[in-house]
Order: C-alpha cells, then sequence, then structure tokens
C-alpha cells in the first residue's frame, strides 16, 4: 500500500485527536466490542483514532474495572504451550482423529518465532502469510499443513491493520481451515454460550480476512472453508478436545460488520480541529478537569448509553453516571426504553404513574402507567416487614 | 421486564432506593441455612481457592487451598469442607414423613443452601462435575467424602433449574423476584449493588451507593486487581512448600493466602447474611409450603439414590430429556399462578396484559340453570364491576384467585359501565354446590392462572426414530463363514 499525501495527512490529524491519550490497534477483540455499540459516536471517534477506552481514565472514579487475573493469562498461556509441545503432537492427533488429516499431513510453520513484535514483523509475517497460502493453493509440496499464527491483513475503515490469528490449517488438497485455540472448557460437549460464541465470532474474522486474502491472489475463495476448528481444554482437566462448527452465517455478520465500520478519512475531515482526547489522558491533571473535559466531548460529539456498555467500553461508568444524570430511561436498559415510549426521563415517568397529565408524546403509554401506579397502591398498602413470619 | 416493572423503576429511581415488587415472600427462608461462600482463582473455574461457611452468622469458618491448581492441596481443602457440608446436607433425610399427595415417604425437612448470587451457583455445579466422577479406586483414589461432596453439588445445581426451588438460594435472584430498581439484570448480579440500591446508606442515594459497592467482587470469579495481590503470595508458598503437600508442612505456610480472603469472605458474608435476615422479615406466601414439600421430594429422592450408589449421567438421554423439559416447564407455569395468586402486586401485571380481571363482586346468581344437553342444569353468574375497562374477550377460561385449583369461569358477558368501568359476567363451569363462589360486594379476581397439576401423556415406551442415537454400520459378514448351505 502507498503512502500519499492525504493519507498522511489524515493519520496526522487523527494522531491529533488521539493526542497523549492511550493507543490500541484494532484487533479482533476490539473490533466485536466496538461492534456493540457502533450507534455512539464517541466510541466511533475513539475507535477511529485508535484511543484505547479502557485506559483512558485510568486514575479516575469512572476507571474500568476490566483488569486480567495473572492466574487466567497463565492458564492461556499454559495450555497453549502445552498444544504446542513435542512438534504439535496432541493438535496433530485432534486433527487426524477429527477432521480426517494424514499422518504425513505433518508440516508445521511457527510464524510467532523470529519476526520482530512491532509493525515491521507484522507486515513481514503477513507477507510470508500469504506466500504460504499461495504454495498452499497450488498444490506445492513444501506447503504446509499448519501455520501457527498466521497473520491476515485487512482494511478496516479505510485503514490498514494486521490480525493474528491463533491458526490455519489444511491437509493436503483439501480446503483451509481457520483455528482458535481458547483457555475455556467444553464440559460434557457444552460450553459457556457468550465465550463459544465471541470465539466462534473471532474465527469468522479470520475466515472472512483468509477469504479476501485468497481472492487478492486469485484464487477461488470456496478454497477456505467456512468451518470453524476450535481447540479448548476438555471437561474438568486440561487435556485439548477439537469442536468443529459451521459458521457461515457468523461470516456474513461479520462481513456486515465490517461494512458498517465508517470511513476513517471521512471521520477525520470531519472532525472539528480542536476536538482531542490528550486533557481527559493526563494522568497529572485533576480528575474533574479530565472527566469535564471528556464531558464538553460527549456533548459536542453524543453518546448512546446502554448498559451493554458495561461489559465491554471502557467509558461505560462514565456514561452511566451522565445517564443518571439525565435521568434516561436507557439506564435500565433497552426494554425500559420500548416500555415507555415517549417519556423522556425516568422522573417523568414516575410522574406518570401517579396520573399526572401526558404531554401528546405520552399520551400512548400514560393510561397504561397511571393504571399500573394505581393497581400498585392499591396492591401494596399495608404490606410490611413483620415478625410474626412463619417458622421455616 | 413487564409494564409493572417499568414503572417501578421509574418509581425507584425517583425514590434513590428499591421498591417492592412483592407483597409477601415467595422463597422459604430456613432458620438455619448452610451458607458458602466461594473464590475462584481467575481462570481456574473447576477448584475452589477459598470456601467460606457456616449455619449461622457468628460462626463462619474458612478453608483456603494454597494454590488450588495442585490437585493435592484443592482435595485437602475440600475434604475439609466436605466432612463440615455432607454430614450437615444429609441428617434430614434421617427423619421421614408419609405424604399423601406425594404417594410416598418424604424426609419432614431439607437443607437450604444460601449463596451470594448466581455465579456460585455455576461454580458449585463446576465443583459437583469434578468431584462426583473422580475414581473410587486405582491409584488416583479419591475420597469418598469428596465424591459425595460432588454429587450432593450436581444435585443442586441441577434442582437450582428448578423454577421457585429453595435448597439452594443465590440471593440476587431471590431479590430480584422481591425488589425492583432502575439497575439492569447485569447490574444486578452483584449482590453489593444490588443490595445496596434497595437500601442504600442513610443520606446516600441508591445509585451512588451502588457503584461504590459494585467495586468489589463478592465471589466467586476474583477481580483482576485482588488475584494480583495474591499472585505473589501464591508463588512463595509454593516456593516455601516445594514438592510437600503435606498438611504439617503446608499448614503453616498458608497464612499469609489465609490473611488475604479472610476480609473478602468476610465482606461477602456480611453481604449474605444482612441480605438474608432483612428478607426474612417479610411474611411468606402460603404456597411456599407446597413448593418446600416438592423440595423435600427431590432432595429425598436424591439422598436415596446416592445411597444405593446410583450415578447420574453427564448426557442425557432422549427421555431423560423430555420429561426434564416437561418438569421444568411444569414448575414454571405452577409458580407463576401460585405466585400471581398468592399475591395482589405480581397479579398486575396480568391484569395490565388483559390475562385477569378484577373488581367488586355486584352481583350472584348461585342457582341460575341453563339448558345443556336437553337438560337443566345449575351454572352461577358472578358479575364484577371493574374500574377498567375489560378486554379479555368473551368465552375466555378464567380462574377465581380464591380457589386458583378449582373448576374454571367463562367470560359470560362484558357491559359498559356509566362510572367509566364495565361489567363482566363470569359463568361457573361446574354444577356442584360444593364449589366455593366469592362472596357478594368482595373485591375478587378472576385470572388466565390455576394451580391444578396439568396432565401429561405418558411418553411412548420407545423412543421414536427421530430420538434415537445412530445406529453404527452392522459388521461384516465373516469372510470364512459357517457352512454356506
Amino acid at each position: 500500500m502507498k503512502t500519499t499525501a492525504a493519507q498522511t495527512s489524515y493519520e496526522a490529524k487523527l494522531a491529533a485527536i488521539r493526542a497523549s491519550a492511550p493507543a490500541r490497534s484494532p484487533t479482533v477483540r476490539v473490533l466485536a466490542a466496538y461492534a456493540e455499540h457502533s450507534d455512539c459516536n464517541l466510541a466511533t471517534l475513539g475507535f477511529a483514532a485508535g484511543v484505547d477506552f479502557d485506559r483512558l481514565l485510568v486514575g479516575t472514579q469512572y476507571e474500568a474495572p476490566f483488569g486480567q487475573s495473572p492466574f487466567a493469562f497463565s492458564r492461556g498461556v499454559a495450555f497453549e504451550r502445552m498444544i504446542a509441545k513435542h512438534g504439535y503432537a496432541l493438535t496433530l492427533e485432534l486433527l487426524r482423529e477429527k477432521m480426517d488429516f494424514a499422518v504425513d499431513d505433518a508440516k508445521i510453520i511457527n510464524l510467532r518465532q523470529a519476526y520482530q513484535k512491532n509493525k515491521q514483523g507484522m507486515q513481514m509475517r503477513a507477507n510470508d502469510t500469504r506466500t504460504l497460502i499461495r504454495q498452499l493453493i497450488n498444490g506445492s509440496p513444501t506447503a504446509p499443513n499448519l501455520i501457527d499464527g498466521a497473520v491476515l491483513q485487512a482494511s478496516i475503515g479505510g485503514m490498514p491493520a494486521f490480525f493474528e490469528a491463533d491458526a490455519l490449517a489444511a491437509r493436503f488438497g483439501g480446503p483451509i481451515h481457520a483455528g482458535e485455540v481458547k483457555s475455556f472448557p467444553v464440559v460434557d460437549g457444552r460450553a459457556d454460550r457468550d465465550k463459544l460464541g465471541a470465539a466462534l465470532d473471532q474465527v469468522s474474522m479470520y475466515i472472512l480476512f483468509a477469504k479476501q486474502l485468497v481472492e487478492s491472489i486469485g484464487a477461488n475463495p470456496d478454497l477456505i472453508s467456512p468451518v470453524a476448528l476450535i481447540i479448548t481444554p476438555m471437561n474438568v482437566s486440561l487435556t485439548p478436545t477439537l469442536s468443529i462448527k459451521d459458521v457461515s452465517k457468523r461470516i456474513g455478520r461479520a462481513e456486515r460488520l465490517l461494512a458498517k465500520v465508517p470511513d476513517v478519512r471521512k471521520i477525520a475531515a470531519d472532525i472539528p480541529p480542536d476536538i482531542s482526547f490528550g486533557p481527559i489522558a493526563t494522568p497529572t491533571a485533576p480528575e474533574a478537569s479530565r472527566a469535564d473535559a471528556l464531558h464538553v466531548l460527549a456533548d459536542r460529539v453524543g453518546t448512546a448509553y446502554s448498559p451493554s456498555c458495561l461489559s465491554s467500553c471502557g467509558n461505560a461508568l462514565f456514561c452511566r453516571g451522565r445517564a443518571f444524570k439525565a435521568c434516561s430511561p436507557s439506564l435500565t436498559g433497552p426494554q425500559a426504553i420500548r416500555l415507555l415510549p415517549g417519556v423522556r426521563s425516568l422522573d417523568r415517568a414516575a410522574e406518570l404513574t401517579d396520573g399526572a397529565p401526558p404531554s401528546i408524546n405520552e399520551a400512548s403509554v400514560a393510561p397504561l402507567l397511571a393504571r399500573a401506579g394505581r393497581l400498585y397502591d392499591a396492591a401494596i398498602a399495608g404490606a410490611s416487614p413483620s415478625k410474626n413470619r412463619r417458622a421455616g | 421486564m413487564n409494564q409493572l416493572d417499568a414503572a417501578l423503576a421509574a418509581r425507584s429511581f425517583r425514590a434513590g432506593r428499591g421498591v417492592r415488587s412483592a407483597s409477601l415472600r415467595h422463597r422459604r427462608l430456613a432458620p438455619n441455612p448452610l451458607a458458602l461462600v466461594f473464590w475462584q482463582l481467575g481462570g481456574e473455574p473447576f477448584s475452589a481457592a477459598a470456601i467460606g461457611y457456616g449455619h449461622k452468622r457468628q460462626n463462619l469458618r474458612m478453608v483456603v487451598a494454597g494454590d488450588p491448581r495442585n490437585r493435592d492441596l484443592a482435595f485437602a481443602a475440600l475434604l475439609k469442607f466436605a466432612g463440615w457440608f455432607n454430614q450437615r446436607f444429609e441428617v434430614a433425610a434421617g427423619y421421614r414423613e408419609w405424604i399423601q399427595e406425594e404417594g410416598t415417604e418424604v424426609s419432614s425437612n431439607a437443607p437450604q443452601v444460601i449463596v451470594a448470587n448466581e455465579a456460585s451457583v455455576e461454580m458449585i455445579g463446576r465443583l459437583g462435575r469434578r468431584l462426583a466422577y473422580l475414581p473410587t479406586d486405582g491409584p488416583k483414589a479419591a475420597p469418598p467424602e469428596l465424591i459425595r461432596l460432588g454429587q450432593h453439588f450436581l444435585f443442586l445445581h441441577r434442582h437450582s433449574r428448578v423454577a421457585g426451588q429453595q435448597l439452594v438460594v443465590p440471593l440476587t435472584d431471590f431479590l430480584s423476584q422481591h425488589w425492583v430498581t432502575p439497575q439492569s439484570a447485569f447490574e444486578q448480579q452483584s449482590l453489593g449493588a444490588f443490595n445496596s440500591y434497595i437500601a442504600p446508606p442513610a443520606g446516600s442515594s441508591g445509585f451512588h451507593a451502588a457503584a461504590e459497592s459494585e467495586r468489589d467482587s463478592l465471589g466467586p470469579v476474583p477481580s483482576g486487581d485482588d488475584d494480583q495481590k495474591l499472585e505473589p503470595l501464591v508463588d512463595r508458598f509454593n516456593l516455601r512448600r516445594g514438592q510437600a503437600t503435606d498438611a504439617v508442612t503446608v499448614t503453616p505456610l498458608l497464612i499469609p493466602i489465609e490473611n488475604h480472603y479472610r476480609p473478602l469472605i468476610q465482606h461477602t458474608w456480611t453481604q449474605v447474611w444482612d441480605c438474608r435476615d432483612r428478607e426474612a422479615s417479610w411474611l411468606e406466601a402460603p404456597s411456599v409450603e407446597r413448593r418446600w414439600q416438592s423440595d423435600r421430594k427431590a432432595y429425598t429422592q436424591h439422598i436415596d439414590w446416592t445411597a444405593k450408589n446410583g450415578r447420574t449421567r453427564t448426557r442425557q438421554t432422549a427421555r431423560q430429556a423430555a420429561v426434564r423439559l416437561r418438569t421444568l416447564e411444569d414448575a414454571k407455569a405452577r409458580l407463576q399462578a401460585e405466585e400471581a395468586c398468592d399475591d395482589p402486586v405480581k397479579m398486575i401485571p396480568y391484569i395490565l396484559q388483559n390475562k385477569a380481571v378484577q373488581g367488586r363482586v355486584v352481583r350472584i346468581e348461585a342457582d341460575r340453570r341453563e339448558r345443556i344437553n336437553g337438560r337443566m342444569l345449575r351454572r352461577p353468574l358472578v358479575t364484577l364491576l371493574s374500574p377498567d375497562a375489560c378486554l379479555v374477550p368473551r368465552g375466555k377460561e378464567l380462574w377465581w384467585t380464591g380457589s386458583p385449583d378449582g373448576r374454571s369461569y367463562l367470560i359470560h358477558d362484558v357491559q359498559p359501565d356509566p362510572s367509566g368501568g364495565c361489567l363482566v359476567t363470569l359463568k361457573l363451569t361446574t354444577g356442584s354446590t360444593a364449589t366455593p363462589l366469592p362472596a357478594a360486594k368482595s373485591q375478587a379476581c378472576f385470572s388466565v392462572h390455576t394451580t391444578t397439576k396439568a396432565w401429561f401423556a405418558n411418553l411412548p415406551p420407545t423412543e421414536p426414530w427421530s430420538h434415537r442415537p445412530p445406529v453404527g454400520e452392522p459388521p461384516p459378514a465373516p469372510i470364512e463363514g459357517e457352512n454356506p448351505l
């Protein structure tokens, strides 16, 4: 990708918006988190400028509680090390057993070692992945059956980005599969729904990028299989097991999600020059002034708080505080918004339950709220904790 | 969330504290429950790093594994806990009484386990899964107490899915049955935050009190910060013990790790008992007794099954799954019906959804007769004056909340009333004079809820082809067969 003057100018502008704020490059996790609140302008701006929201408010009362346990980290590392032990013996065994790999389908290339851990290293790994995939497609006898740590390059909102897939695997002459190693357990054939869903979404994204890569080589993208491979510990031990799942629908969703990512260039062009995350991220500044700076920014670009932000956005506690100040029904969640159409605040909804005269916007829901309030007052009258409870 | 919840969330927001969504207490809270507090290491789902336990607020005991990633250390801690738990869990099964409706002998009491949150119930399930299937012989034979603990835990986890059960009570779940706050379901999973919003300290609003409380994890999954403080302690512990796992060497080395967990467990412990004691002071709903009886039956069956060395499958058969689904759905429907019929507040959502009608009884025609199949039969009519318009359609089958297990009524007629409400006439579907009728001029409510046990067809004796596991290819005929003639 050649660097043009236009590209440097928008990159410089985004860097100015980010200023001293902690940076992060888009990974599949960051993309998935962003997908959950792509309707939030502040999140979009932060995503485009590469601001790490999880660390933006460190040192304030709004700091995100996303600290990772060192034990969780070491378990993941131990598991990955275990399946790579003895020349990936356990992994190959699983591939033979469940994916019909032949005994001599055992050429492995590890792209995690011998590269620098920076942008240049990633670029080199991406180039090597491309070469290896081409060998695979051409049926070259030197082609690998398993690429550990393949790097796929993709364009996110017009910006080039690198994604590190745990594994790409193919038996000789067969389709190429994307695989992911996770340390959550699959117990009696069942896994935690949320964790499995996140892992499958992640693999779908890799499959999509791999398809784009194959297409750019000039081959048929259907050579990349829509069947995802997930290696996890089985039951209560660390013995690895392989789960196979067709993720065609999730690939379609990943494609729509990527299409929804706004063009970074357009955002950079539209943002007024004085907008910057710098004053918010300054750890030496007083907490109140950092929060005020973020309030000003949030007022200018707009936010869209929902309780689901709490598990995926580093600014969620800040936005929840704003929703509380505004008495917004979004504090309770999307269901409350749906049940209170046209009511601007929770305070107002409480007035309507007391039978306050409704405005035109509130007319549809006001009778129901007033009736609910009246029935409740009648039913709850006299109920109170009492001492003469029945013995248990 | 329903229309009433939205209204109450708004009122709760305005008041800055929790609002009751029930006028009674719909779960049994036993006087001496087995309270359990769990902590695991982040990312180590199948072992307990620390357990706090006790059946009274004053005597909290605690056991710490040291490094639960070591099987011997983890099992040593669990064994100590199992010695306390198994005995208390099993003791109630020794006293039986005959229950006519169940047609069997049932324990006259049952143990109750209380935990802080739904995640603790999941922890109980995971520990049970790990322990219940341990080998009893061979080089790695596990002590039988551990296996029994695992079986009890597996049972509790399985039973926790039955709606309205009271053998294991996660308090966050309990609170959400009885209180409404403007918090989302996700935030209410933190017992500290939910509890603080319901009853914030004097001078503080629920929102701020909850934001303060949710920073502390109440277990079993630790916060990242807590584990970061723990990691050097565990490293030093492992360094000092070398390979040793015997109690004599390990016990003195555990002290720093115990000191790490003690305040965490104590904090959860206080929250659990504060919450439990406050809720226990509410009057218990009448149908709790019926559900407690079915809990006792499930408990008795479990104890008898394990006493016979009975095992539990990890993967259900098609038949088990069908029966299980029926049990769960039946329990849920009965729970909804019983709660709504017990408690006028729980009935409100159904009135708002036009699944129930309530009002003052203005007329009773107890001796009215109508021609049915050529005979004149008694079919009493009850007329209600409902203050609101009634959108329940004619012919709809409803039950009087005064006898929800009795015969149904049909909506016979609905007429507008000049007062703005409407007159709803209901027809009793039996002529029996033994069936009670609401009293004239009293308030009465008729709803879709009935607590009669639904009738189910028996399952076919063999599984239909759609539910049979695939049968493998038949083995090929022997090459050198018997005499071909």
